[in-house]
């Protein structure tokens, strides 16, 4: 058996060296280097990216992982971090009152424990939005650090005493940012942070008493990774593992949002990639034909002869390794240096344990799309020795392409792990060849005709030779606009979603939130945004109130399970009223038109518009009435409209927009957002202490690391689409240099019939040209109907037609296609007729 | 030695049944020769490719001392093939890219013969090729690559020689020698050699001819 190997494994040497001295292996080494070489430079950009990312979500958190808990968890849990190597700090969270200069502010009180924080630094300084101390401690024991709001509200400065519970504690500053602020950031009540060895001595903690343990963990990523699994299995229902999503569901949806892109682009690099290889192997096992009859001939089993080309395609497979490896690290370096640095700052070192997937990925790829061919060379006839036209019946079995195509989607699943996106491509993909084929059918029937009306005769002979072949015509089409597709629709990742992404959160958008304005402050608190010239999105009113039942019947007896944990059961809605429908939202449904209002009848029916996705999740219809509490009064409206909100618009939003008058009787306050420069800052100072109740919300931070992170996904896009370029390339010459080995013979024919060079270079460039204009129709019209599914399913953004793609890419392509085929239509054109006889 | 019994060989076309053998017998004893001869299109070429092992006939059997090629397993007869037969073809068949030796060298090499190159080497001397071991299949004129053909046909000492018109490609004088080695070859080897051509010349050379016409023989085996 072992000896058998080794034999079997000389002759694929020997075979392998011949072709690979004689250029035909090279198609195929070439496109094997650069799968290896995109996949694993897109893999360590994107591995040395996610822990850039990841590092970011940490300082978001606070710490690489977190755990809450209504009670102090196990001991057992904190010695088990220890056996993973992880560092843990924790910290008591729970809401009290701070008493001084004789008022008293309702406040969260976040106890830290020793090696808080584990992440990130806290910020402190002397008065409110004045230069911050970046603090890598917690307070002393004795001293707390407090919000602006506090200070403002209670009139205290740094070093001025203030009461919690049976303890006195020393201001030390003014809290202004904390790591893990996430967490605390739409608190209605602001935060003091203080020691935990302190917490004792204020006596607020008693049995009963309602307080929020968080543990934090930091270390290895590995690690952290296997102690949240351990953590999974031993957690109860009342304990949570914290993710960025419930930190920060802007940073989570950022960072959801760029592992989409990016496994969407590596995903469409892969598709070029995976036709090139069947492409080049189909042609390689094409010229392999004669061998493998000889082969049989000299008496080799058909097992035997797969098994020899098995094995040259491992050697191919280990050259494409070595060098497109190489090549990957090569320009993972480069690219690191010349993107991701100038966004990154400490960018973690690559991690080359990745380089794994790409391997598995690359051998998978070639050897999945070679099976096709691979078995067509097993099927050869030994009777070809003697009669040279045969070749092997096409495979009875789909199997076989059936196995190519699920070890693509596997490969594919592998990869992104979102099978979603993937099903959402694949069924793309499908709908896209069958569009494709339909299309290509069709341009080929209304083209063809025109052979006869044509005065050209390099025309009509080049339109005479598609229609000759109207299966390669076909397969090249497909190929050509495929290939075009892809790079389009990475162009589009790049350039247009991200840029409407990034444009979503451009210079101008809010990064402050006021909440809690009382409604005599309105008016003053508009004018002095207008006097300080600051963009506010208006001032709306806002009712809190808690959804408790649908039609007059029990909320829970109504909503659907799936519904049950929506957040809009799980707290108090923010409801409002307004004439008009806000900026960024619109109707999906019914109309926004409210009936007159008799300020005198209060029992009269209020109409709302309710939210789509809300209304979805909790199995809600126009005309369906909501029972609401707001504050302790029951309060009930119908429903008139289904609305969208576009969530990334940074203004206030609300779910339930009643009509105005309905919601009076009840106590609103008031919420607006703005963008405030860094210079502007200190209008906030102005603001709080002028309006002690308002609360300020700031984004600035959160926003800048979202906009980073964007940037460092528009980065790695940059990268694939380097490599997407090349595989498109490779494509191109794949497809091309199958066509001339067509070519050879045809030249040769004409020219024995005395057809000049000039009519033959001629007819083969008209016929590129053909393939040109018709592959870029079929690729325009693909890419406009991919795009639709994309935005619209996907990532859910308006959609438009591509006009500037309609007149670049048929040009583009002409171009690349005259200019990739030249040098072979010269060679076809101009050698001698002998010569060419003899190629063929 | 080897016997056709009865071989038809029947193929679908465009939905019609088209007849290439019909009802072929014959019997050719050890280390002789039998030329097979006919128009073009009779179905000498299918002939051979059935005597070979290459194809199936539709009815029909070979038989090879004794035993019927066709009873066995498509895998068994590659083996037969390997232990038994050589092959010369009209267009040499040579491997593009590889040497003259390595090209007589590659049957030895499917048989994991150790002594590959040493038999390589005393046969392409034989040949009168000792001079041109390293050189391309592409650097030899048309005579010298059908010389390395036989070499390689033969590196194998196989029992039955399969020979599709091995003259088809030559001019007159190169084939004469061409002829001449390889039937000096087949005596020095005690081959069995069963041989189509066109070239009645050749045929006579041969201990027996058949003819073939339209797929049926139509002159029985003819002892000369």
């Amino acid at each position: 058996m072992g000896s058998q190997f080794t034999h079997l494994l000389g002759i694929a040497f020997k075979l392998f060296k011949r072709d690979f001295y004689r250029g035909e292996l090279l198609i195929l080494i070439f496109v094997m280097s650069l799968v290896m070489a995109s996949v694993s430079s897109i893999f360590l950009v994107i591995d040395r990216i996610e822990n850039a990312t990841a590092s970011e979500v940490s300082d978001v958190l606070g710490a690489d992982l977190v755990v809450t808990s209504p009670a102090e968890i196990d001991e057992s849990w904190l010695q088990d971090a220890e056996k993973y190597q992880l560092e843990s700090a924790r910290s008591i969270e729970f809401s009290s009152v701070l008493f001084a200069n004789e008022n008293i502010q309702l406040s969260s009180i976040k106890a830290v424990s020793d090696n808080f924080p584990l992440k990130g630094q806290f910020q402190v300084a002397d008065a409110p939005y004045q230069p911050v101390s970046h603090l890598n401690r917690f307070p002393e024991s004795g001293k707390i650090w407090a919000e602006p709001r506090i200070l403002n509200a209670l009139n205290l400065n740094k070093g001025d005493s203030v009461e919690l519970g049976y303890a006195d504690f020393v201001i030390e500053g003014a809290l202004m940012r904390q790591p893990g602020q996430g967490s605390t950031l739409f608190n209605i009540s602001p935060t003091v942070v203080m020691n935990i060895n302190d917490v004792e001595r204020t006596q607020i903690i008693q049995p009963g008493s309602r307080v929020n343990y968080r543990y934090l963990f930091v270390g290895d990523r590995k690690n952290i990774e296997l102690f949240n699994e351990f953590l999974k299995e031993k957690i109860n229902s009342s304990q949570r593992l914290v993710t960025i999503y419930d930190e920060s569901p802007l940073a989570g949806s950022a960072l959801l949002r760029s592992k989409k892109y990016l496994s969407l682009s590596t995903l469409l690099t892969m598709i070029i990639v995976a036709i090139t290889i069947a492409m080049s192997a189909n042609r390689y096992a094409i010229k392999q034909y004669d061998m493998s009859a000889l082969m049989r001939c000299f008496g080799m089993t058909r097992q035997a002869v797969l098994k020899v080309f098995i094995m040259i395609l491992g050697f191919v497979s280990l050259f494409g390794i070595i060098i497109g490896g190489g090549l990957g690290i090569f320009v993972e370096n480069i690219a690191s240096q010349l993107f991701a640095k100038a966004v990154i700052d400490g960018l973690p070192d690559a991690d080359y344990r990745v380089l794994i997937y790409p391997v598995m990925a690359s051998l998978l790829m070639l050897f999945g799309f070679s099976l096709p061919a691979l078995f067509r060379i097993k099927q050869v006839s030994p009777m070809r020795v003697l009669r040279r036209n045969l070749s092997p019946a096409g495979l009875k079995t789909g199997a076989i392409y059936l196995l190519s195509l699920a070890t693509f989607v596997l490969v594919m699943w592998l990869q992104m792990g979102d099978l979603k996106l993937l099903l959402n491509v694949v069924l793309s993909l499908v709908a896209v060849l069958l569009v494709f084929s339909l299309i290509a059918y069709g341009l080929l029937k209304a083209v063809l005709p025109m052979s006869e009306r044509l005065k050209n005769p390099a025309m009509t002979y080049s339109l005479r030779q598609l229609n000759a072949n109207k299966g390669m015509s076909l397969l090249h089409l497909l190929a050509f606009s495929l290939a075009i597709f892809v790079i389009a629709i990475i162009i589009l990742v790049r350039g247009e979603l991200i840029g409407k992404w990034q444009q979503s959160l451009g210079e101008n958008v809010p990064n402050h939130f006021l909440i809690n304005v009382k409604p005599d402050e309105v008016k003053p608190i508009q004018s002095f945004l207008e006097s300080q010239q600051v963009e506010s999105s208006g001032l709306y009113p806002m009712v809190r109130g808690r959804i408790t039942g649908i039609n007059n019947q029990d909320v829970k007896d109504l909503v659907p399970e799936s519904g049950q944990n929506h957040n809009s059961l799980r707290r108090e809605l923010n409801l409002t009223w307004s004439e008009s429908i806000p900026l960024g939202n619109h109707l999906v449904e019914g109309e926004w038109k409210w009936p007159e209002q008799n300020p005198s009848d209060s029992n009269a029916t209020a109409r709302i518009s309710l939210e789509e996705k809300t209304a979805d999740a909790l199995g809600l219809k126009i005309g369906d009435i909501i029972n609401f509490t707001i504050g302790s009064e029951p309060w009930q409206a119908e429903i008139v409209n289904i609305r969208y909100i576009d969530w990334q618009t940074f203004t206030p939003n609300f779910y339930v927009i009643a009509n105005p008058g309905t919601l009076d009787k009840f106590g609103a306050t008031y919420i607006t957002s703005m963008h405030l420069e860094r210079s502007q800052k200190n209008l906030l100072n102005q603001l709080v202490k002028e309006y002690p109740g308002i609360s300020v919300i700031e984004l600035d931070l959160i926003l800048e690391e979202i906009q980073s992170i964007i940037g460092k996904v528009s980065k790695a896009v940059e990268v694939i689409m380097v490599f997407v370029v090349l595989a498109g390339v490779a494509l191109l010459v794949a497809a091309l240099n199958y066509t001339l080995d067509t070519k050879y013979k045809q030249s040769a024919i004409l020219r024995t019939l005395g057809a000049s060079q000039r009519f033959i270079s001629q007819s083969f460039r008209y016929e590129y040209i053909w393939l040109a204009m018709l592959s870029s129709i079929m690729a325009l019209i693909a890419i406009e109907l991919v795009s639709l599914i994309l935005y619209s399913v996907v990532f859910e953004i308006e959609y438009q037609i591509h006009w500037d793609f309609w007149l670049i890419i048929p040009i583009a392509n002409l171009m690349l296609m005259l200019f990739a085929s030249w040098r072979g239509v010269r060679k076809v054109t101009y050698s001698s007729p002998l010569i060419l006889l003899r190629q063929s | 030695m080897l016997t056709a019994k009865n071989l038809s060989k029947v193929v679908e076309v465009a939905g019609d049944s088209l007849v290439i053998l019909d009802d072929i017998s014959f019997e050719l004893d050890s280390a002789k020769s039998l030329a097979i001869v006919g128009e073009s299109g009779s179905g000498k070429t299918t002939l051979l490719g059935l005597l070979g092992g290459l194809d199936e006939p539709s009815s029909g059997e070979v038989l090879f001392q004794q035993h019927s090629i066709f009873a066995q397993q498509e895998e068994d007869r590659a083996r037969f093939r390997k232990e038994n037969l050589g092959f010369v073809f009209q267009n040499f068949q040579l491997i593009e890219g590889l040497t003259a030796l390595e090209n007589v060298m590659m049957p030895l090499e499917l048989r994991a013969d150790k002594s590959a190159k040493s038999k390589a080497v005393e046969i392409l001397n034989k040949v009168g090729l000792g001079q041109r071991l390293g050189h391309y299949a592409n650097q030899l004129s048309g005579g010298e690559q059908q010389r390395v053909a036989i070499a390689r046909a033969f590196v194998t000492e196989p029992k039955l020689l399969l020979a599709d018109e091995p003259t088809g490609n030559l001019d007159t004088a190169t084939g004469e020698n061409i002829i001449e080695l390889m039937f000096s070859l087949v005596k020095d080897f005690h081959t069995t050699l069963v041989l189509v051509t066109h070239d009645n010349h050749l045929a006579k050379l041969c201990d027996q001819v058949i003819t073939i016409s339209a797929g049926k023989l139509v002159s029985p085996s003819v002892n000369h």
